[in-house]
C-alpha cells in the first residue's frame, strides 16, 4: 500500500517504538508544500552537489577492466551554493542529490519520481528509482535533459517526489552490508560488483579464442569490494 | 609634459594594475567566491579605482611636472604602498578558492559568527597549508588601513560587513569537523582583543602580586608573558562555553597530537596547563550531583566520560609545574605565569570573565541542560540519522551547532560500531575509513543544519 502524505508526515513525527521502525526524512524544509494533503508523496528538494563527468579523462567507462573513482578521474565535483543554480545543457548527465536525508525501516520502501513541472521541460530526474528497507543517506539523482533548452537547476528546489510503501517479509531481517549504506554523497558505483569474477573469465576465455589483442589493460583481479545488494541501484 | 624616464615609471604601474585587475575579475567569476569574498573583491576594484585616477592626475597635473625627481618619485611611492596592501589582500581572499575548506563547514559556521559577532559579521573558509588554526579579522587588518590610506584620493569603499574572519583550518585535519570546535577558541581571542586594554590591565594587575623579579624590564617581560598564557586560557575557556565537553574532547585530541603536553612559549602554555583549567570548568559546569564525600556525579555521555576519566589524571594540579616544563620562556617569567594561574582568585575571575562574555556575546553558553537533552540526539546518529532536528512536544525543532558537535563527539567516541556493522568489510575493518564515512556524515550534518538555519531565515519563521 502506498502511503498518503499525511501518513508519511505522521510516521516521521511519530516517536520511533523501536530502532527497527524508525523512519526520519530530514530536514523537512517545509511540511505544507512538500507533503500536501490528499496527495500520495513527499517532494524531495535538490541537494547543492554535483557530479559532472569529464569527458577528457577517460576512453571508457569499463568496470571490468579497473573500475575508476569517479570521484577523481571520472567527474568533477561541483557545488553550487544555495541562491545560485547549476546550468543542464541539453543531452548533459550529472549527478546529483537530494537535501533530504532519509532513513527507511524495516517495513518501508520508496522510488522515486519525476514531476511532472519539470518533466514538461524535458528533465529526467531518476532513473535508478528503488529505495529499499533500511536505506540510510541522501538519494542519487541522475539528471538529464533531454530537451533542447538549458535548464537552471536551483538547490533546494522541489526536483522530484517520493512514494513510500509498505513492505511485506521477514521481521527478523538485518540490515544488508552495502557500500552506499549512510552515504552523505553518492558514491562510486560498482555496477559489476556481483558478477566481475564472471565476467573476467569470460573475457580472458574471449580474448584467447579469438587471438584478439585486448583493447584496455588486462583485467586485474577481482579485489573490488563486493557487497551485497545494494538497497538502491 | 614629462621625461620619457617619467612616463616610463607610469606606465610599468600601470601594467602592474592592470595585472591585478586581471586576477581581480578572474576570482569575482569563480563560481567558489562567497558573498564576503564578493565585497572584498568590489573593495579592491574601487581602491584600484581610485589609484588608477591617482595615475592620471600626476600624468596630467601641471603640479607634478613641476617636482623634481625625489618629490616625483615619493609622491608615485605613496601610492605604490597601497598596492602592495591590496595585493595582499587580493592573495588573502583567494585563499579560500585556491585552498577550499569543506563547503559543509561554512553556513553553520557563519551563523555561530553571526551569533557572537552580530548580524554585520562574515565568515571566509579555507584549508591552511600549516597546522594550525589561523584567524585574521580582514575589515580590522587590511580594510580600514587602505581605506584610510586612500581617503586622500576620493576613494569611495562600497558598504559591506564590518568584520570578515579568515580563518584557516589546518590542512591535515580539514575535513575533520570534529576537531573544528577549536575555532571557538580563536574566536575567544577575538572577542577578547574587542576588550583588549580593559582586559589587559586586568589581567596585568592580576599577575603583579606574584612577581618575583627587581629589574622593570624583567617585570615587563614577565607580565607579558603571563598575560599571553592567561588570555589564551581565557580563549580555552571561551571555547569550553560555546561548545561545551565537545571542546575539551577536540582540544585533547588535536593539541596533544600536535604538541608535547608539557611543551610551552612565550605565547602559549604547556597544553597540560590549559587542559588542567578546561577540566575544572567543565566538571563544575557538568556536575549533576555531589554525595556527601564530596565525590561527583558527572552528566557526561558513557563515552566522553570515559575519555575524561582517562585524562583527569594526567591534567591534575599535581602534574603542573615548571620542572618538566620545555619552552623557551624565562623560568622566572615561567614562574610568575604559574604562579598566576595556579591562585584559586585568578582562575575564578578568569572563568568569570569567559562566561560573561560568552553570555554577552553568544546569548547563552553551552549548559549542562543543553548538553543533556542532546545526548538524546546519539540514539538518532546511531540510526544513521544526521541530528539535524528534534521533536519537541509534537513539534520539530533544529539543534544547534554544539549540541551537534557534542552529541557526534559521544558516538565517535563509542567506537563508531554501528557504521562499520551495516558497510562491507573492506570499510568496517579499516579505522581510518571508517572515519573518514563518519566524518562525511558529521560534515552533511552540518550542511543540512546551516541550510535549515537559513531557510527558516529567508522564511521569516
Amino acid at each position: 500500500m502506498i502511503l498518503s502524505a499525511d501518513k508519511i508526515r505522521a510516521r516521521v513525527e511519530a516517536a520511533p517504538t523501536s530502532d527497527d521502525d524508525w523512519f526520519a526524512i530530514t530536514p523537512v524544509l517545509d511540511w505544507t508544500t512538500q507533503a500536501r494533503p490528499g496527495t500520495s508523496a513527499i517532494n524531495v528538494r535538490l541537494g547543492t552537489r554535483f557530479r559532472v563527468p569529464r569527458r577528457a579523462r577517460l576512453d571508457a567507462l569499463d568496470h571490468l577492466a579497473a573500475p575508476p573513482s569517479l570521484e577523481s578521474v571520472y567527474a568533477d565535483d561541483v557545488r553550487v551554493a544555495v541562491g545560485d543554480y547549476f546550468v543542464l545543457h541539453p543531452r548533459q548527465f550529472v549527478i546529483g542529490e537530494t537535501v533530504e536525508w532519509f532513513r527507511f525501516p524495516r517495513t518501508l520502501a520508496g522510488f522515486v519520481s519525476g514531476r511532472s513541472s519539470w518533466g514538461r521541460e524535458g528533465l529526467i530526474v531518476a532513473t535508478a528509482i528503488v529505495v529499499h528497507p533500511f536505506y540510510a543517506g541522501v538519494l542519487a539523482l541522475e539528471l538529464t535533459n533531454l530537451g533542447e533548452i538549458p535548464v537552471k537547476l536551483y538547490p533546494g528546489c522541489q526536483i522530484a517526489q517520493l512514494l513510500i510503501h509498505e513492505v511485506d517479509g521477514d521481521p527478523s531481517a538485518k540490515i544488508p552490508l552495502s557500500m552506499f549504506m549512510a552515504s552523505a554523497f553518492p558514491r562510486d558505483p560498482d555496477p559489476l560488483s556481483h558478477d566481475r569474477k564472471v565476467l573476467q573469465e569470460f573475457r580472458r576465455s574471449f580474448l584467447t579464442t579469438t587471438n584478439l589483442p585486448p583493447t584496455s589493460a588486462p583485467p586485474p583481479p577481482a579485489t573490488r569490494v563486493t557487497a551485497s545488494p545494494a538497497p538502491r541501484g | 609634459m614629462l621625461s620619457r624616464v617619467r612616463e616610463h615609471k607610469l606606465s610599468s604601474i600601470e601594467e602592474r594594475y592592470h595585472a591585478v585587475s586581471d586576477s581581480l575579475a578572474r576570482l569575482r567569476a569563480h563560481p567558489a567566491v562567497k558573498p564576503a569574498s564578493m565585497y572584498v573583491l568590489r573593495f579592491i576594484d574601487a581602491a584600484l579605482s581610485s589609484l588608477r585616477a591617482r595615475l592620471t592626475a600626476v600624468r596630467t597635473k601641471e603640479s607634478y611636472s613641476s617636482m623634481n625627481d625625489y618629490e616625483f618619485d615619493s609622491a608615485l611611492m605613496l601610492s605604490g604602498r597601497y598596492f602592495d596592501k591590496i595585493v595582499i589582500l587580493l592573495d588573502e581572499v583567494a585563499r579560500p578558492i585556491h585552498y577550499p575548506a569543506p563547503p559543509e563547514l561554512h553556513q553553520s559556521l557563519t551563523q555561530m559568527v553571526k551569533g557572537i559577532f552580530g548580524d554585520t559579521g562574515d565568515l571566509l573558509l579555507f584549508s591552511e597549508p600549516g597546522i594550525n588554526y589561523t584567524i585574521v579579522d580582514l575589515v580590522e587588518k587590511r580594510l580600514i588601513d587602505i581605506r584610510i590610506g586612500l581617503n586622500r584620493y576620493d576613494f569611495q569603499p562600497p558598504a559591506g560587513p564590518e568584520r570578515i574572519f579568515l580563518v584557516g583550518l589546518p590542512s591535515a585535519e580539514s575535513d575533520q569537523a570534529l576537531i573544528h570546535c577549536i575555532i571557538a577558541h580563536e574566536f575567544g581571542h577575538k572577542v577578547w582583543d574587542e576588550s583588549d586594554v580593559l582586559i589587559r590591565l586586568q589581567l596585568s594587575a592580576s599577575v603583579k602580586p606574584f612577581m618575583y623579579l627587581d629589574k622593570e624590564e624583567e617585570q615587563v617581560a614577565a607580565v607579558e608573558v603571563a598575560t599571553e598564557w592567561l588570555l589564551e586560557l581565557a580563549s580555552d575557556l571561551f571555547g569550553l562555553y560555546i561548545f561545551g565537553p565537545a571542546y575539551v574532547c577536540a582540544a585533547i585530541h588535536y593539541a596533544t597530537a600536535v604538541t608535547a603536553l608539557d611543551e610551552a612559549s612565550k605565547s602559549h602554555p604547556p597544553t597540560r596547563v590549559r587542559l588542567h583549567l578546561l577540566f575544572g570548568l567543565m566538571d563544575e559546569m557538568y556536575t549533576k550531583s555531589m554525595n556527601e564525600q564530596g565525590g561527583r556525579e558527572f552528566a557526561y555521555g558513557p563515552n566522553m566520560s570515559q575519555l575524561f576519566d582517562m585524562w583527569r589524571p594526567a591534567v591534575d594540579a599535581s602534574r603542573l609545574g615548571i620542572a618538566q616544563m620545555s619552552s623557551n620562556v624565562d623560568e622566572r617569567y615561567a614562574r610568575t605565569a604559574f604562579a598566576a594561574i595556579r591562585n584559586p582568585d585568578r582562575v575564578k575571575e578568569l572563568r568569570s570573565m569567559a562566561r560573561g562574555l560568552a553570555q554577552e556575546r553568544y546569548g547563552a553558553y553551552y549548559k549542562q541542560e543543553n548538553y543533556v537533552r542532546d545526548m538524546g540526539l546519539v540514539r538518532s546518529i546511531r540510526n544513521f540519522i544526521p541530528p539535524v532536528q528534534f521533536l519537541n512536544e509534537g513539534k520539530s525543532e533544529l539543534t544547534s551547532v554544539p549540541g551537534i558537535l557534542n552529541a557526534c563527539w559521544e558516538y565517535y567516541l563509542g567506537g563508531l560500531e554501528q557504521f562499520g556493522s551495516v558497510l562491507p568489510a573492506t570499510i568496517s575493518s579499516d579505522r581510518f575509513a571508517l572515519s573518514a564515512i563518519f566524518n562525511e556524515f558529521v560534515l552533511k550534518t552540518l550542511e543540512l543544519s546551516g541550510l535549515a538555519g537559513q531557510w527558516r531565515e529567508a522564511n521569516g519563521s
